[in-house]
C-alpha cells in the first residue's frame, strides 16, 4: 500500500482527503502545519506527500523548502495541493522540488487519485509496504 | 624740446661753430700769406745784407787799389826800391799815410806794403816790418798774383797769426813815373771782420749765418765762437748759386723746421765776390707768430658780432614762433571744450594764416557744438520720454507676470499631482506643494501655514537630494530628463520607489516653438503608493478570497463526488442520488462562478499574464473533448474532433488559457444543445489557425448575437429577467479578452434558432523563433 503523507490544516480538506484516500486502498497520515509534516515525514517516510500552501506559522511554499533540504525527506515527491490559483507561486514550487501543482477545486476527488497513479506508474514508485 | 632751447642751442653751436672756423681760416690764410711775405721779407732782408756785404767788400777792393795808388806809399816804395830816401823818414811818412788812410777806408786789421821781393816794407802791424812774406804764408799767393798785376782777394779764412777771420785784399803798386808803369810793389790789406759781422748783427731776430764756398760758417749773428767751424750741408747750394736766392721753408741741420732765405755774393763790377752764401733762418713760430695772433684777433673781434648776431635773429625767431605758442594754447583750450578761444593773429604770413584759418574752424566748431547740443536736448527729451513710455510698460507687464505667476502657481499648487518645473540647466523653476509633500514628506505634518511658498531654500535640496534617492532606486533622473529632452518626448517611469512611497514620474520636455529649442522640462509625479497599497491588499484580497471561497467548495465537491463514488450503496435511494448530484452540480458551478470572477478581476486589473508557446490544437481539443467525454455521454450527446485534411500548423498561444476556451465553448456547447452533439473542426488561413466548435443546440437569439462577449449581458437588459441558465455570461466575455491578449479573435460564426451555433476562434500560427522558444519552457 502505498503512503500518503497529507500536510493540511484545514479539517475540511484533510478529512475529505483521507476519506478518498482511505477508500481507495491508500495509508494516508494527516499533518496539520508544515512543521508537524515535516517531522512525520522523517518518521512516516511517505511514498508521496501531498502539500497544501496556505497554512499558518510555516507556509506550503516554506515546508517545501525544509523538506527538499534534508537529506532524509528530500527524495519524497511532493504535490502541492492549493487553492490558489496564483501561476508564480505554482512556477515557484515546481522550481523548489514539486512534482505537481494542483488547484484543489478544478478537481474531483477520483481524478486526483488517477493523477497520483499515473504518476507512480510513470515512475515506477511501488509501494512501501 | 621747447622751440627756444632748439634755437638757443642752434645759436650757440652755430656761434661756436663760426668762431671756430674764422679762426682756422684766418689763420691758414694769414699763415700762407705771412709765409710768401715773411719769405720774401725774409728774402729782401737777406738781400740787402748781402748786397752790404757786396759793397762793403767792393769797397774794400777798391779802396786797396786806392791806397796802392796813393802817391806817398808810391814814392816809399819807389824810394825803397832805388834806396833814395832813408827809410827812416819813409817810414815815418808812410806810417802817417797808412794811418789817414785806415782811418779813411778802414778799418783794416791790417795793411801791409811789399815790395818785389815780399818782404814787407811797411805794416800796420810793426812787428811786421820787414820780414819777407813766406811762400808758404796764407798771404804770399795773394801777394803773388797782386806783384803780377792782378788786383786780386782772397776768400775768407782765420788769419794764423791774429786768429782773426780776415779777407786778403791785394793790389799792385806801381810806379806813376814810370812811363811803363812798373810794379814795383803790392799793398795786401786784411779785412777787418767786425766789418762783416756788424752787418750780420744790424738785424735782430732771425739768425743769420754765412757761409764760404766750401759751407763753411764764416759769420754769424748770434755766436761768434762758431766761426770757421760748421760746415753746413743742408745749404740748397746749387740752386741758389744759379738763382742767387732761395726762400723755403725746411729742415736745419737739427731738424727743425725753420723758414730761409739764402742768398748768394753777387759782387760789384770786377769785385765778384767769393760765392759766399747768406742764410736767414727763422723758427716757423717766431715767423708766423703774427699769423696766430691775426687769427686771435680776428676771431677776437669776429666772436662777439657773431653771437651778437645769433642772439638778434634768436630773439627774432623767437618772436616770431610766438604766435604758434598762443595757438597751442587756443588749441587745448578748444579741446577742453571753450569754443570761445580764438588765437591771436599777428600778420599775414603763414603763420598768422595759420591763425586765422584756426580762428575759422573754431567759429564752426562752436556752430557745430551748438546744433550738436541742441540736437541732443531734443533726442534726450524723445528718449526720456519713450523711456517713461517703456517703462510703464515694463511696469503693466511685470504686473501681469506676477499675476500670471500667481496664477499659475495657485494652478499647480491645486493639483494633488506633483508637479516640477526645470529649465535649461535643470535648475527647479516651479514647484508645487503636492511636489514638496512627496519630496520631502515631512512637510505632510507640517502645519499650512507653516509651508514655504518660498522656493528657495528648498530647491538645492530637491536637486541633489531627489537625484541622490532616485539614483539609488537605479534611476538617474538627470539623465531622465536628458533622455526627455532629446527625444523631445515624454519619459515615463513607473514604479519608482521612493522612501516609503511608490510614485510614477512623467517627464516632458517642453520646447519653445518658434526657436524650437528645448528650454527645460515639467515633470510630474503621481503617488501612487495607495493604487499600490490597494493593488496588494485587492491581491491578497482575491488570493484570500479566492482561497477561502474555494476551499468549502473543493469541500462541498469532493465530498459529493466521494458519495457519489464509494457510498453508492448508501445513496441508493435515487432521490438522494438526485440530492447528492445537485449538491456537486452546484459546487462546480460554483467553483467555475469563483474562477470567473477571479479572472475577470484580473484581467480587469491587467493582471493576468499570458504565456504563449507553440501549441498542437489538434491534440488539446481531443484532450478538452476527452474531459467532457462523461458530461456529454450522460446527455447522450456526440463529442468528436474532425481530425483536418492538411497537418495543422501549431499556434502560439496560451496554453492553459486556450484550453480554458476550448472548455468554455465545449461545456456551453453541452449546455445548450439537448440533441446531437458538439463537434470541433479545424480551418487555417494566412496566419491563423481556426478552430471551429459546432453545437447543435438551441442557437442564440439575433438579439442576443451583438451581447454575446460583454460582460454578463443578456438581451433582456433588465436585471430580474436574466436568465441564470446560462450561467455567469462571463465565460465568453473572459475567452474574448483572452484572444484579444493572445493576438487571435473568437467570434460567433453563425447561429440558428433550433439548429445550433458556431463559434470560430483564430489563433496566430506559431513563428519559428516562437517555436524555438516553446522547446525551452518549462510544462506546468
Amino acid at each position: 500500500m502505498y503512503k500518503i503523507l497529507l500536510i493540511e490544516d484545514d479539517p475540511l480538506m484533510y478529512r475529505m482527503y483521507q476519506r478518498v484516500f482511505s477508500l481507495s486502498g491508500y495509508t494516508i497520515e494527516i499533518a496539520e502545519d508544515g512543521a508537524a509534516g515535516y517531522e512525520k515525514a522523517k518518521t512516516y517516510r511517505p511514498d508521496l506527500i501531498l502539500l497544501d500552501v496556505m497554512m499558518p506559522k510555516m507556509n506550503g511554499l516554506q515546508t517545501l523548502e525544509k523538506l527538499k533540504a534534508d537529506e532524509v525527506t528530500k527524495d519524497f515527491p511532493v504535490f502541492i495541493l492549493s487553492n490558489l490559483a496564483n501561476k508564480p507561486d505554482a512556477i515557484s514550487a515546481l522550481q523548489k522540488g514539486a512534482k505537481k501543482y494542483l488547484i484543489k477545486s478544478e478537481y474531483e476527488p477520483k481524478e486526483i487519485l488517477s493523477i497520483i497513479k499515473e504518476f507512480f506508474d510513470e515512475n515506477h514508485i511501488s509501494p512501501s509496504t | 624740446m621747447k622751440l627756444a632751447k632748439k634755437l638757443l642751442l642752434l645759436v650757440i653751436l652755430s656761434s661756436l661753430v663760426g668762431i671756430l672756423l674764422i679762426g682756422i681760416i684766418s689763420f691758414i690764410l694769414t699763415r700762407s700769406a705771412l709765409k710768401k711775405s715773411i719769405g720774401n721779407q725774409q728774402l729782401q732782408l737777406a738781400q740787402q745784407m748781402m748786397d752790404k756785404i757786396d759793397r762793403l767788400l767792393y769797397e774794400r777792393y777798391n779802396d786797396v787799389q786806392t791806397m796802392a795808388g796813393d802817391e806817398t806809399i808810391e814814392n816809399f816804395l819807389s824810394a825803397a826800391e832805388n834806396r833814395t830816401i832813408p827809410i827812416e823818414n819813409t817810414q815815418s811818412t808812410i806810417a802817417k799815410r797808412i794811418n789817414d788812410l785806415s782811418i779813411v777806408t778802414g778799418p783794416w786789421d791790417d795793411i801791409d806794403v811789399l815790395d818785389m821781393n815780399g818782404v814787407i816794407l811797411y805794416s800796420l802791424d810793426q812787428t811786421l816790418i820787414g820780414k819777407k812774406l813766406d811762400r808758404n804764408a796764407q798771404d804770399f799767393s795773394i801777394y803773388d798774383h797782386a806783384r803780377n798785376g792782378a788786383t786780386t782777394y782772397s776768400d775768407a779764412f782765420v788769419d794764423s797769426d791774429s786768429q782773426k777771420p780776415t779777407v786778403l785784399f791785394a793790389t799792385p803798386i806801381r810806379d806813376s813815373n814810370d812811363p811803363t808803369r812798373k810794379i814795383i810793389g803790392a799793398v795786401v790789406s786784411h779785412l777787418s771782420w767786425p766789418l762783416i759781422t756788424e752787418v750780420l748783427e744790424s738785424v735782430n731776430g732771425p739768425d743769420i749765418d754765412l757761409y764760404n764756398r766750401d759751407s763753411q760758417e764764416i759769420a754769424n749773428n748770434y755766436d761768434s765762437s762758431a766761426f770757421f767751424k760748421e760746415i753746413n750741408t743742408h745749404l740748397n747750394k746749387a740752386q741758389v748759386l744759379k738763382e742767387g736766392k732761395l726762400s723755403s721753408v725746411s729742415q736745419d741741420e737739427e731738424g727743425k723746421q725753420i723758414v730761409s732765405a739764402e742768398v748768394s755774393e753777387q759782387g760789384f763790377l770786377e769785385y765778384k765776390g767769393s760765392g759766399w752764401i747768406l742764410l736767414m733762418k727763422q723758427s716757423p713760430a717766431t715767423a708766423f707768430a703774427p699769423a696766430a695772433n691775426t687769427a686771435l684777433l680776428s676771431a677776437g673781434i669776429l666772436a662777439p658780432i657773431i653771437i651778437l648776431i645769433n642772439s638778434i635773429l634768436f630773439f627774432i625767431l623767437l618772436r616770431l614762433l610766438h604766435p604758434i605758442g598762443e595757438l597751442t594754447s587756443a588749441t587745448k583750450h578748444i579741446a577742453g571744450g571753450d569754443f570761445s578761444q580764438r588765437a591771436p593773429v599777428h600778420s599775414q604770413d603763414e603763420i598768422g594764416q595759420l591763425a586765422s584759418a584756426f580762428n575759422y574752424m573754431a567759429d564752426k566748431l562752436n556752430e557745430l557744438y551748438s546744433n550738436l547740443e541742441q540736437k541732443v536736448k531734443e533726442k534726450t527729451a524723445e528718449l526720456e520720454k519713450e523711456k517713461a513710455g517703456v517703462e510703464q510698460k515694463v511696469i503693466e507687464r511685470t504686473h501681469e507676470l506676477s499675476y500670471e505667476q500667481a496664477r499659475l502657481q495657485a494652478s499647480i499648487n491645486s493639483l494633488s499631482i506633483g508637479y516640477l518645473m526645470t529649465g535649461i540647466d535643470n535648475q527647479v523653476i516651479l514647484i508645487n506643494n503636492a511636489a514638496k509633500d512627496i519630496l520631502t514628506l515631512s512637510t505632510k505634518t507640517a502645519k499650512p501655514a507653516d509651508r514655504a511658498n518660498d522656493v528657495s531654500e528648498i530647491r538645492d535640496k530637491i536637486d541633489m537630494q531627489f537625484v541622490n534617492t532616485v539614483l539609488r532606486d537605479k534611476v538617474d533622473l538627470l539623465a531622465q530628463i536628458e533622455e526627455a529632452k532629446k527625444r523631445r518626448a515624454i519619459v515615463i517611469l513607473k514604479d519608482i520607489a521612493y522612501k516609503m512611497l511608490f510614485l510614477n514620474l512623467y517627464i516632458s520636455p517642453i520646447v519653445n516653438k518658434t526657436t524650437e529649442q528645448v528650454i527645460g522640462s515639467v515633470i510630474l509625479i503621481e503617488d501612487i503608493t495607495e493604487q499600490k497599497i490597494i493593488e496588494r491588499s485587492r491581491d491578497e484580497f482575491f488570493s484570500i478570497a479566492s482561497h477561502e471561497l474555494r476551499t468549502p467548495l473543493t469541500a462541498i465537491r469532493g465530498n459529493a463526488s466521494i458519495i457519489q463514488d464509494f457510498y453508492k450503496e448508501e445513496i441508493k435511494n435515487p432521490e438522494v442520488q438526485e440530492i447528492v448530484n445537485d449538491i456537486h452540480k452546484s459546487s462546480v458551478r460554483l467553483i467555475q462562478i469563483v474562477n470567473d470572477f477571479l479572472d475577470v478581476s484580473r484581467l480587469e486589473q491587467g493582471k493576468l499574464e499570458f504565456n504563449n508557446s507553440a501549441c498542437d490544437l489538434l491534440a488539446m481539443s481531443e484532450d478538452v473533448v476527452k474531459e467532457y467525454d462523461v458530461t456529454g455521454s450522460r446527455k447522450k450527446l456526440y463529442l468528436r474532433v474532425t481530425k483536418p485534411e492538411h497537418p495543422l500548423p501549431l499556434a502560439y498561444v496560451d496554453k492553459d488559457r486556450m484550453r480554458q476556451i476550448l472548455v468554455n465553448l465545449v461545456g456551453n456547447g453541452i449546455k445548450f444543445t439537448n440533441e446531437g452533439g458538439v463537434d470541433i473542426s479545424f480551418g487555417q488561413s494566412e496566419n491563423h489557425v481556426d478552430v471551429f466548435i459546432t453545437d447543435t443546440g438551441m442557437g442564440i437569439p439575433q438579439e442576443n448575437q451583438n451581447l454575446l462577449f460583454r460582460k454578463f449581458q443578456q438581451a433582456e437588459s433588465n436585471i430580474l429577467t436574466r436568465d441564470a441558465t446560462r450561467g455567469t455570461g462571463l465565460g465568453l466575455y473572459i475567452s474574448k479578452v483572452f484572444m484579444d491578449n493572445m493576438g487571435g479573435s473568437i467570434v460567433l460564426e453563425k447561429s440558428e434558432i433550433g439548429k445550433g451555433s458556431t463559434f470560430k476562434v483564430s489563433v496566430p500560427i506559431v513563428t519559428p523563433s516562437q517555436v524555438a522558444e516553446s522547446t525551452q519552457e518549462t510544462h506546468v
